[in-house]
């Protein structure tokens, strides 16, 4: 089925064929600005100096609010990139957020994949960090092991996503808005489809728990109350048991899911309204047969008018 | 809004290829063929999940995103939904299709029917074409088309229609933030502007696009395209390569396929100036010829494959037509010279001052030149007869062929140059417009006015 792969697919060809071009002794020299969802942008060029040396920077709307969430955002990044043969990190660019310095001349092939999935483990951050809480709260003894934080990521203009822990499960609030009335409708639907089809569906029972809401749940209220007028916000809740994150594997799938979440489900809304529209063309087709079949044959009674016209004077056209 | 800093993304959807990119890159990001491969309505359900395992294998490296597991999915859903719902029912074949790469991977087995959704430089199918588009904006640009602004392309002389169509589907399917439709020929001029003989950034010129199929000639006058003055040529890349098999079949070489025949196109291929003297030149230099070696998937066997006078005849079939083909015969210098004459005679002048070339098969070596050269003759030839006649001196036509490094990707390059420039944004109609006016907001739009 349509499904969104978590790294992105044009950093990951870009950087293979750069390695490929290096390994033959041809460095390409690239400027490449490559978009991903969410306000996303990365640049990928080479390094002033060196052209074995490539530059990836990553600038995204998220990034502000992520970097609010725990004490250390580039510190985590670089725990992550670091071992990787012939990543380095270094001073951002210019207009971007974070940058990495990768040598062509030592980098793996499977280190690629690493690299595109940078916008992920930017936005893995925030439920590292809840992962980790969850774990600490675990620990503690009964009464005392609740807390308030709850770590927001504002990844889009009015959209957000709100993560919290507690002590036996972590939950995960997407708000949404639809700009389109449309997609509101097809929307409601789709999100209905999340929560009904876990309850029918015997084979997906270990699933993560889906509530879909108009009204923000309580976990966040207090975060969203000055916006609760607005009529087209939805809320939806994902609840994480500890099955759904017990291995850093787990964890790792889990966060992908979640984190393309908002743009598998638009897709899929666009995706629906593609197959509506040709289920329309199918249609229209269908009633232009039916009326070129009433259409009169003009060789049989040439006497009467060739062409009719409407009540307003326009000319009939089949 | 944030959006205003995205880039903007360039889409040229051509009858062969399709260019992804975004604005203000060098180079268009996804280059693939324009296909679709759909799933086969009664077929798929049972060969479906082998297809899914075979293909990740294959595919591997060469091509990003064949990883999708489709299919073991869809047996998965259309067992547990059909009890349930109507939709269930009708199962989800709309969602089990390919493109590009995978497309042409997928349609080797039996429950993938693979078509062209673009025919001639129009869309004839609407359904796959939105599907096409939707794979590509989000699987393979991943973006998401309300955060972008879009400038799509479009052939001359394609019905209004159409346009309302596209405009249809982009702003109504995937809602996207803003639209602008260019003309090809008029993106290929603009991309001529980073050529050094350009010095006036004028819209105004010949464009000769010769892609795998056909070859246009379209005069351009101040980024109007002339409809009755565009000419065609059924001479283009596809007849060179067929015209390089048969030189080679009749040489009875080691390979001759047509993949063979490509590869030596593009690698060794050049226009020669006059063809006895070259014919000569290579007889007398035995250096001239080439070897061109095949690679087998098996790399124990190398085949070697001598490439002679196919070098410099092979183009030749631009301007020497009946080597090549019986029924069309008039070479593309007179070509160009009827369509630019078809024109009304005030911009007669600026159609010979630029002519600029455009797609794949205008690479070849010392093309421009020898295109110049022999349009620059025709053109003396009736200067000189007219002076004779009226007995008055002229002023003279100056004649100009413009070629550039980026020739091959010439629409998507000149889309890139415009759609990053400032003022493109306020060229689109937005989503707003398109609300307020309805689709045949998209039959008018305005023209870049370049300094």
């Amino acid at each position: 089925m349509l499904y969104l792969q978590p790294q992105n697919l044009l950093v990951q060809k870009t950087l293979t064929e750069a390695l490929e071009a290096n390994a033959r002794g041809t460095p390409l020299i690239l400027d490449r600005i490559i978009s991903d969802f969410d306000y996303t942008t990365l640049h990928i060029s080479n390094s002033p100096e060196e052209k074995a040396l490539l530059w990836i920077s990553i600038k995204t709307k998220a990034w502000l609010s992520i970097s609010k969430c725990g004490p250390d955002l580039v510190g985590y990044l670089n725990t992550k990139y670091d071992d990787l043969a012939g990543v380095s990190t270094c001073q951002p660019e210019g207009g971007y957020d974070y940058t990495l310095q990768v040598d062509l001349k030592a980098l793996q092939n499977d280190a690629v994949v690493q690299l595109s999935l940078l916008k992920v483990m930017t936005m893995s951050y925030p439920f590292q960090l809840a992962f980790n809480e969850f774990a600490s709260l675990a620990q503690l003894p009964e009464g005392s092991n609740t807390t308030e934080t709850v770590h927001k990521i504002e990844y889009r203009d009015d959209e957000n996503v709100f993560i919290k822990p507690s002590n036996d499960r972590i939950t995960v609030i997407f708000e949404t808005f639809f700009q389109d009335e449309t997609d509101k409708v097809f929307g409601k639907v789709f999100l209905q489809e999340f929560v009904d089809s876990r309850k029918r569906n015997r084979a997906i029972q270990s699933a993560p728990q889906v509530l879909f809401s108009h009204e923000p749940p309580l976990e966040i209220s207090k975060l969203v109350s000055s916006r609760v007028s607005e009529k087209s916000r939805r809320f939806i809740t994902f609840v994480l048991f500890p099955r759904h994150f017990q291995t850093p594997e787990l964890q790792f799938s889990s966060i992908c899911h979640l984190a393309l979440f908002r743009n598998y489900f638009h897709y899929h809304i666009k995706c629906s309204k593609a197959y509506m529209h040709s289920r329309m063309r199918y249609r229209v087709d269908t009633f232009i047969k039916v009326l070129n079949r009433a259409k009169l044959d003009e060789n049989e009674d040439g006497s009467e008018e060739t062409t009719r016209r409407t009540v307003t004077g326009r000319k009939m056209v089949y | 809004m944030s959006y205003l800093n995205n880039p903007a993304i360039v889409m040229d959807n051509g009858t062969g290829l399709t260019k992804l990119g975004f604005a203000g890159n060098d180079s268009p990001s996804w280059v693939f063929p324009t296909a679709i491969a759909t799933a086969q309505p009664s077929t798929t359900k049972k060969s479906s999940s082998g297809l899914g395992a075979t293909q990740s294998q294959t595919g591997g490296s060469a091509y990003f995103g064949n990883s999708t597991s489709a299919t073991s999915f869809n047996n998965l859903t259309s067992s547990a939904l059909l009890s349930n719902n109507l939709a269930g029912k009708r199962g989800t074949e709309d969602l089990d299709f390919y493109i590009g790469n995978e497309a042409l991977i997928a349609s080797q087995s039996s429950s993938y029917s693979l078509s062209y959704p673009i025919r001639h430089g129009q869309v004839e199918n609407w359904d796959h074409m939105e599907r096409f588009w939707e794979n590509s904006i989000f699987k393979y640009l991943r973006t998401e088309p309300e955060d972008h602004y879009f400038l799509l392309t479009e052939p001359p002389l394609n019905p209004p229609e159409n346009r309302e169509q596209v405009a249809e589907i982009f702003f109504e399917s995937f809602n996207c933030a803003g639209l602008y439709i260019a003309v090809q020929a008029v993106l290929a001029l603009a991309a001529s502007w980073t050529s050094s003989k350009v010095t006036d950034r004028s819209l105004t010129g010949t464009v000769i696009d010769s892609g795998d199929g056909v070859t246009h000639v379209i005069p351009v006058a101040e980024g109007y395209v002339i409809g009755s003055a565009i000419k065609n040529i059924p001479i283009a890349g596809r007849d060179i390569t067929l015209f390089i098999q048969s030189l080679l079949r009749e040489r009875g070489e080691a390979d001759t396929s047509l993949r063979t025949a490509e590869r030596i196109k593009q690698e060794y291929c050049y226009v020669c100036s006059d063809i006895v003297k070259e014919f000569n030149k290579f007889d007398r230099d035995p250096q001239k010829f080439a070897q061109f070696i095949v690679e087998n998937s098996e790399k124990t066997k190398k085949k070697v494959v001598d490439v002679g006078y196919e070098r410099f005849l092979a183009p030749e079939i631009f301007f020497n037509p009946e080597i090549a083909s019986s029924d069309f015969l008039t070479p593309l210098p007179t070509v160009v010279d009827h369509t630019i004459q078809a024109c009304p005679i005030d911009v007669r002048k600026g159609l010979y001052n630029n002519v600029v070339l455009s797609g794949g098969s205008t690479m070849f070596k010392d093309f421009g030149r020898r295109l110049q050269r022999d349009l620059k003759s025709i053109v003396n030839n009736r200067i000189a007869q007219s002076e004779l006649l009226s007995g008055t001196k002229s002023t003279g036509v100056d004649v100009q062929v413009i070629s550039h490094r980026r020739q091959r990707n010439a629409v998507w390059f000149g889309g890139s140059l415009l759609a990053q420039t400032a003022e493109f944004k306020s060229y689109c109609h937005t989503k707003k417009d398109y609300d307020e006016y309805g689709p045949e907001i998209v039959r008018n739009f305005s023209l870049f006015n370049m300094i």
